[in-house]
């Protein structure tokens, strides 16, 4: 899929008036979680990726009609030029590279099912379900990205979409075969800690909906030499939306996996209103603004073989667990 | 008489204008991750806050009879504004924050079966703090059409 060349050859104009719409919309929001203004031929594209940097990783982006439909479905071209550091910004560059994004169904809240794949990109309504396009995407160096979407949306022709973002030198959250953190998290067997501590869905009478993911700890785990599949979410205090899905998914994975891993749920908040972390999801998610859901799979080696940030699916999730040997 | 300034002369002044701006956002903005709803601005305006408002209203109207219905016109029309008002709600009050999130969870929890089947009382409950919510955010209050919220 091309940019159509016109539009193209607007590259550089546009990223300056993405970055100047940002500076001018937004009080202290990442440049990557705004879209300029889009025109009545563009969509609104939203970055919903967490901890980009340099190397290759997973890349998302939701896309939005002007008037706040989702588009879903099919797949996407996605260019991604460099714009500079903060210290020597530049005003436009070069396509560095490309990538397809495919699109990501996300499990609508509440238990109902996944909703159905559908053919596109199209406009989907929201009781279709959402989801975002993923792309595996290579930052050869760490700055300021602009992102050039172009989606062929049913019944109204090639759209584009652009955001700007951030690429670290280094990850801030941890990462792909680095020393997994001994966690000592609550447990259900735990004493010191509300029970909302535990897991934020057990409060007042409410006992912990998924026990079978707070039976043990990550130390104890690794300790034993099991790989941990490790969910870090806060199913009622997520602002995200998608804690409560996800944990749904890990806790339904753990039925069929158990034999290969153990499954873990740290929950977020030990206190959400003091804004006090649990220590073990400190360990996780400690940086400037903590975020979540994430998931974390541990090797029996004690170091991370996978992560996915904010949104996974379960198509993602499960080979990964299949191509651990069953114990 | 006015003189014209040679078009690369212009050019060059705008370039380095549009330049030197885009440096001082990009100096003087933090480091920090903002929370990020997949599929919705950060902000909200009055129309979508009321849209999501008077959509618990008819969630609420639907529940006693039909709570399909009442669930469809809660996860579609209602829930994602509410995570974003939620989120926006936690930087100047936390407490109503918390309050919001959790009365949302437990009309999820009662729209979808899980919970003690008291789904009426639970979004009354919601449409309550939804609206010491909007009101925090700065919005007038809001009431349901036909009852009181």
């Amino acid at each position: 899929m091309n940019l159509h060349p016109a539009w193209s050859g607007r590259i550089s104009a546009w990223l300056l008036l993405a970055l100047v719409a940002v500076s001018c919309t937004s009080r202290d929001a990442a440049p990557e979680a705004q879209s300029p203004t889009p025109s009545r031929q563009e969509l609104v594209a939203q970055v919903a990726s967490y901890d980009l940097a340099v190397g290759k990783q997973r890349f998302m982006v939701g896309l939005l009609t002007p008037q706040q439909e989702l588009v879903g479905g099919g797949s996407v071209s996605m260019k991604f030029v460099y714009l500079g550091t903060r210290e020597r910004p530049q005003s436009s560059g070069p396509v560095v590279s490309e990538a397809t994004g495919n699109f990501l169904a996300i499990p609508r809240e509440g238990g109902s099912p996944p909703p159905l794949p559908v053919a596109g990109p199209r406009v989907v309504s929201s009781s279709e379900g959402s989801g975002v396009y993923a792309a595996d995407a290579t930052f050869d160096r760490a700055g300021f990205w602009g992102v050039l979407v172009e989606a062929s949306v049913e019944e109204r022709g090639p759209l584009p979409a652009r955001a700007t973002f951030e690429v670290l030198p280094e990850h801030e959250f941890p990462w792909i075969g680095e020393d997994a953190p001994r966690s000592e998290n609550l447990t259900v067997d735990s004493t010191d800690a509300p029970k909302s501590a535990i897991d934020s869905r057990a409060q007042g009478a409410t006992e912990v909906p998924d026990p079978e993911l707070h039976s043990t700890t990550v130390a104890k785990s690794l300790a034993d030499k099991r790989p941990v599949l490790l969910v870090v979410a806060t199913p009622v205090y997520c602002v995200s939306r998608f804690c409560g899905p996800i944990t749904d998914m890990v806790s339904e994975l753990s039925k069929s996996y158990g034999n290969r891993a153990n499954f873990v749920h740290i929950e977020v908040w030990r206190d959400f209103e003091k804004k006090e972390l649990n220590r073990a999801a400190a360990d996780w998610i400690l940086t400037e603004k903590p975020s979540e859901p994430w998931i974390f799979l541990i090797g029996s080696d004690g170091k991370i073989s996978a992560r996915w940030d904010n949104v996974a699916t379960r198509q993602e999730v499960e080979p990964a667990l299949q191509a651990l040997p069953a114990q | 008489m006015i003189r014209r300034l040679p078009a690369t002369r212009v050019i060059a002044v705008a370039a380095a204008v549009i330049v030197l701006a885009v440096a001082a956002v990009l100096l003087s903005r933090s480091r920090e991750v903002k929370e990020r709803p997949e599929a919705k601005s950060g902000t909200l305006d009055d129309q979508e806050l009321s849209a999501a408002f008077s959509a618990l209203c008819t969630s609420r109207t639907l529940v006693d009879d039909d709570l399909d219905a009442a669930r469809d016109v809660f996860f579609t029309r209602a829930h994602a504004t509410l995570h974003v008002m939620a989120s926006e709600l936690s930087n100047t009050d936390r407490p109503l924050a918390a309050e919001l999130l959790e009365a949302k969870n437990r009309v999820e929890q009662e729209l979808t079966g899980v919970g003690p089947q008291t789904a009426a009382e639970a979004i009354d409950r919601l449409l309550s703090i939804s609206k010491q919510a909007l009101i925090s955010l700065g919005m007038n209050s809001p009431s349901c059409p036909n009852q009181a919220a």
